[in-house]
């Protein structure tokens, strides 16, 4: 009996090392031994659990960043492009240190954590999920480093009064607004009372309540009448109860408050009971190139808000040769959130190089003067600046329509390069 | 609200419950038989599920056509799982073969990640796309079909251990296992054709619900957490307690969720789990 429970005990320990070792992989990685001129920006995003793919998807982009950064591409026009490593540090290279924070505040915060006293990092960025966003953020303003957020949306994030904390991506009272005057031009274009009453799907984090709050709120200022609201849990493994009830609501449009996966399970269940809205409007994560390689054809007539539009976006020349890259690196073109985090360490980047040393406070300091011009951006911007909250100042979205297999823009209506399908033609009828 | 929606959100729960029961069955059946309560029981189902996915994106097989295919290489899973895994754990504290089945869960989800990457996998246009229609009502094909699935599964499950030698040497050794053992069982062998039913049950299962929902490699925990509460409900070591379990419980998710609201759902479901361990922990149908 002894020497059996010794070999189970043997079997265990070995099993948890290996658990552990599993377990600790993203947080070990790294891009390169640290030479000591290299500045380390520590990467924190989900690598495993739900949304494993977004981060992965950011992941490869701030990695195709950070090699233009250290490498020299005379030939493209981004910021550092020319130059080998940062220039005012002597060439020193950006290090990508990764941490892992499987989709949930607490481990942001952790692995935020873990980067900031065990990897030391000079500065910080991350996480794509607002709710991940906000506990991890709170990590670096107490350790005073400087944080980047290329990708979350909730208006609360720049509301805190950071220090340490800034954001290039427009918040959610921007993009709600646009939503809300895409629909009121809708009905201006055809004809008043094509849509009026609105329902509402939207899980139940941070960022979903949030933006969905503000979708209402406008709405309703709009005139849009709410006839249906429903919260739910993105890892549900059935949304059945939720697309009956929106059905027998029955609103003119659809409000979409989804990530990627549970984006995905409502297509396939609003199918399945062949039911649609006139419209559909997803956030970005509705064009995210996980959800268009798995719903495919199924996608066809949703609308989604993105500020990167590729259809309008690779007609020039930088975007074009950066989706080259992409596509040679990684078998596929960036979506909108991989470009905002792509141009986040370009941010970051800048701004080191301008603050001249790894100096937390200078290069916090360089935040706050940074200014990109837009034709250094892949993003369609005019330029990227902060204002006093630490928010970017300037940033559109535009609509697009999912239609022959590809995202087109359809509003803002001069911008448009295909005309808008409403209503939504029914299942059966395609 | 009209009755037509209630008899629908009925329905849906009646479908998806008989998802839950299957998976809640090979479950209960290796508690039962053995005592364990098997944590890598959720990623056993993704791991079918990628299988299923296999067969479909590079042998061109429908799942319905890969199905028994995929059971018979889980049953030679749940053979090795057993043999060169599970075995050292028998007659170990119930807490080891707990860490040791959560170990072998994590092993696997992170396994797939980096085999299969995190992205999404979806079968489309196999045989069961689409709904079936009848009057006002729907049901979708591919839950309608996995559910008929289900009840032609348990029944073979149910003739095996009732009309043969071994099904009866399985619930004796469920019951006793030392007087089982006395009787000339041969227990071992036993606890290997256990764990092929447990893996063969969740086979079918994440076979048939790669038909509707989607792969990825943390796809099993959603649905391990309902099989739970629905073996918790049944009670622990029943197999038709977990089928009871399993149908109540999508029921009470899909009807709560109509009739009260969605977010609820879920939590009239775990309601139900908290009240049965305060005041029946052994579940409705359950020895143990």
């Amino acid at each position: 009996m002894k020497r059996k429970l010794s070999k189970t005990t043997g079997t265990m320990v070995a099993l948890l090392m290996l658990v552990a070792m599993l377990g600790c992989i993203s947080e070990e990685e790294k891009e390169t031994p640290a030479p000591t001129a290299t500045v380390k920006v520590g990467c924190v995003y989900p690598l495993t659990g739900n949304m494993a793919s977004r981060g992965v998807a950011s992941r490869q982009a701030v990695e195709l960043a950070a090699d233009i950064v250290n490498n020299k591409y005379p030939d493209l026009n981004l910021p550092l492009a020319a130059s080998e490593g940062l220039p005012n540090l002597g060439g020193a290279k950006i290090e990508l240190v990764w941490a892992d924070t499987r989709g949930t505040a607490e481990e942001g915060r952790s692995a935020t954590e873990y980067l900031i006293i065990n990897e030391e990092v000079d500065v910080l960025m991350g996480c794509y999920q607002s709710a991940v966003t906000e506990t991890a953020s709170v990590a670096a303003e107490h350790y005073k480093v400087p944080f980047l957020n290329p990708d979350s949306a909730a208006a609360s994030l720049t509301e805190r009064g950071f220090e340490y904390f800034w954001r290039s991506s427009p918040i959610v009272t921007t993009w709600t607004q646009n939503i809300i005057d895409f629909y009121k031009d809708v009905n201006i274009k055809y004809g008043a009372g094509t849509l009026q009453t609105l329902g509402i799907f939207n899980e139940d984090s941070l960022w979903g309540m949030e933006a969905s709050d503000w979708v209402l709120q406008k709405a309703q200022a709009a005139g849009f009448i709410l006839v249906e609201r429903i919260t739910y849990s993105r890892d549900s493994a059935d949304l059945s109860a939720e697309v009956l009830r929106m059905e027998q609501a029955d609103p003119d449009w659809v409000f979409m408050g989804s990530y990627v996966s549970d984006s995905i399970l409502y297509i396939k269940t609003m199918k399945e009971y062949g039911w649609l809205p006139k419209a559909a409007i997803g956030s970005e994560n509705m064009a995210a190139n996980e959800v268009v390689s798995t719903a495919g054809e199924d996608l066809e007539y949703f609308l989604a808000l993105c500020l990167f539009p590729q259809d309008i976006a690779s007609v020039r020349e930088l975007t074009a040769e950066i989706n080259d890259m992409a596509m040679e690196k990684y078998g596929t073109v960036f979506d909108d959130p991989a470009a905002r985090a792509f141009t986040g360490l370009l941010l970051i980047a800048d701004a080191v190089n301008r603050a001249g040393s790894k100096d937390k406070e200078a290069i916090n300091a360089a935040f706050a003067t940074t200014n990109i011009p837009g034709e250094q951006l892949i993003l369609l911007w005019e330029n990227i600046s902060f204002d006093e909250k630490h928010q970017l100042k300037a940033g559109r979205y535009a609509i697009q329509q999912y239609l022959n297999g590809e995202w087109k823009t359809v509003w803002p209506w001069d911008s448009a390069t295909a005309t808008f399908v409403i209503p939504m033609p029914e299942w059966d009828e395609r | 609200m009209d009755s037509a929606y209630v008899l629908q959100a009925l329905i849906n729960g009646i479908m998806i419950g008989g998802v839950y029961a299957l998976i809640a069955v090979g479950l209960s059946i290796v508690w039962g038989v053995m005592g364990i309560v098997n944590f890598a029981h959720g990623d056993w189902l993704m791991l079918s599920a990628y299988f299923s996915w296999i067969f479909y994106m590079y042998a061109g097989l429908d799942p319905l056509i890969s199905l028994p295919l995929v059971v018979a290489i889980f049953i030679l899973f749940g053979f090795a799982n057993y043999k060169f895994i599970m075995k050292r754990f028998i007659d170990a504290p119930i807490v080891i073969s707990i860490v040791a089945t959560f170990s072998i869960s994590l092993i696997m989800r992170f396994g797939a990640f980096i085999i299969f990457k995190p992205d999404y996998r979806l079968i489309k246009d196999h045989v069961l796309e689409g709904v079936y229609r009848f009057g006002e009502f729907q049901v979708s094909r591919a839950k309608f079909a996995t559910f008929l699935i289900m009840i032609a599964a348990l029944l073979l499950l149910f003739s095996f251990l009732k009309y043969t030698k071994t099904g009866k040497a399985i619930r004796a050794t469920a019951q006793d296992r030392d007087v089982a053992k006395s009787l000339g069982v041969n227990v071992d062998r036993i606890f290997l054709i256990t764990w092929g039913i447990g893996l063969a049950c969740v086979a079918v299962a994440g076979t048939m619900i790669s038909t509707f929902f989607y792969v990825f490699p943390m796809m099993g925990i959603s649905f391990l957490l309902l099989a739970f509460a629905s073996v918790a409900l049944g009670g622990f070591g029943s197999v038709h307690g977990a089928v009871f379990g399993g149908i109540v419980i999508g029921i009470v998710q899909q009807l709560g969720g109509a009739l009260v609201y969605p977010a609820f759902k879920d939590v009239f479901v775990f309601v139900i789990f908290i009240l049965m361990l305060m005041f029946k922990p052994k579940g409705l149908f359950g020895k143990y």
